[in-house]
């Protein structure tokens, strides 16, 4: 298949057109331009970089929703469950890898608060790196305005979802 | 005679002149990369865990069979 010979770097509107995952979509992106700097002899231009961190913070969006999708997920298992789990773990009924995937999940609730608070922290450095960028272009249309509130509201709501998560 | 206390600096070297230079915003997105791998891959490890127990918990046992050592088999399974 063309897309994924190794000389092959797709462009931009080819991406969009395989509909890859985030996680793709921001290392497709992130080779295309890249590969057209370096044919170039030149570094990244600001549009060209900007352009980039927006597909960083799509795939930021996507992890936090996963972790958000886990964290409600869990929430809804009986505390009986929790004490089956925790009698196998002190009884030693499990083989070593379910012994380890159910003190991963035992512990889950506090690694899901390390590592949203870590993809939230991210996010605002590559948010506030885009405005830096943006201020630079002075191209601060009202599209862009519009995703910058957006992205606001969102890890608004992230923060809040978290904050309380920890506490409880 | 007088030691000096700090250290001579030394002139910039003649090759750093002739070097390509060093793309600050590469860098960048190289480090954000590894970041945003490392993270993935903790995400997906507890993923696995997570989808694993959750799957065997909700698994309804045969009859005669009781919910824990039904559960216990679930989880001794590979995932």
């Amino acid at each position: 298949m063309r897309f994924f010979e190794p000389a092959f770097v797709p462009t931009p509107k080819e991406i969009d057109r395989a509909k890859l995952p985030s996680s793709h979509v921001f290392s497709a992106t992130k080779a295309h331009f890249m590969e057209l700097a370096r044919k170039e002899h030149r570094e990244l231009t600001l549009p060209e970089h900007r352009e980039i961190k927006e597909k960083v913070l799509i795939y930021l969006t996507d992890l936090l929703t996963d972790l958000r999708h886990k964290a409600e997920e869990t929430s809804r298992v009986p505390g009986a469950d929790f004490e089956v789990l925790r009698t196998m773990l002190a009884e030693h009924a499990l083989h070593p890898h379910a012994y380890e995937d159910v003190g991963i999940f035992l512990n889950e609730k506090s690694q899901l608060h390390a590592l949203a608070i870590d993809t939230i922290d991210e996010f605002l450095i590559q948010q506030q790196s885009i405005e830096s960028i943006d201020a630079e272009m002075e191209s601060a249309s009202e599209s862009v305005a519009k995703q910058r509130e957006d992205r606001h509201a969102f890890i608004q709501g992230e923060m809040t979802f978290w904050q309380y998560a920890g506490k409880a | 005679m007088t030691v000096p206390l700090t250290p001579p600096i030394r002139p910039p070297s003649p090759r750093a002149s002739t070097q390509a230079p060093v793309d600050v915003h590469a860098d960048s997105l190289h480090a954000i990369a590894d970041h945003l791998s490392q993270l993935n891959s903790q995400i997906t490890r507890l993923s696995q865990a997570h989808d694993h127990v959750i799957s065997a918990l909700r698994s309804e046992p045969p009859p005669g069979v009781s919910r824990l050592d039904w559960i216990a088999r679930m989880l001794n399974e590979e995932n």
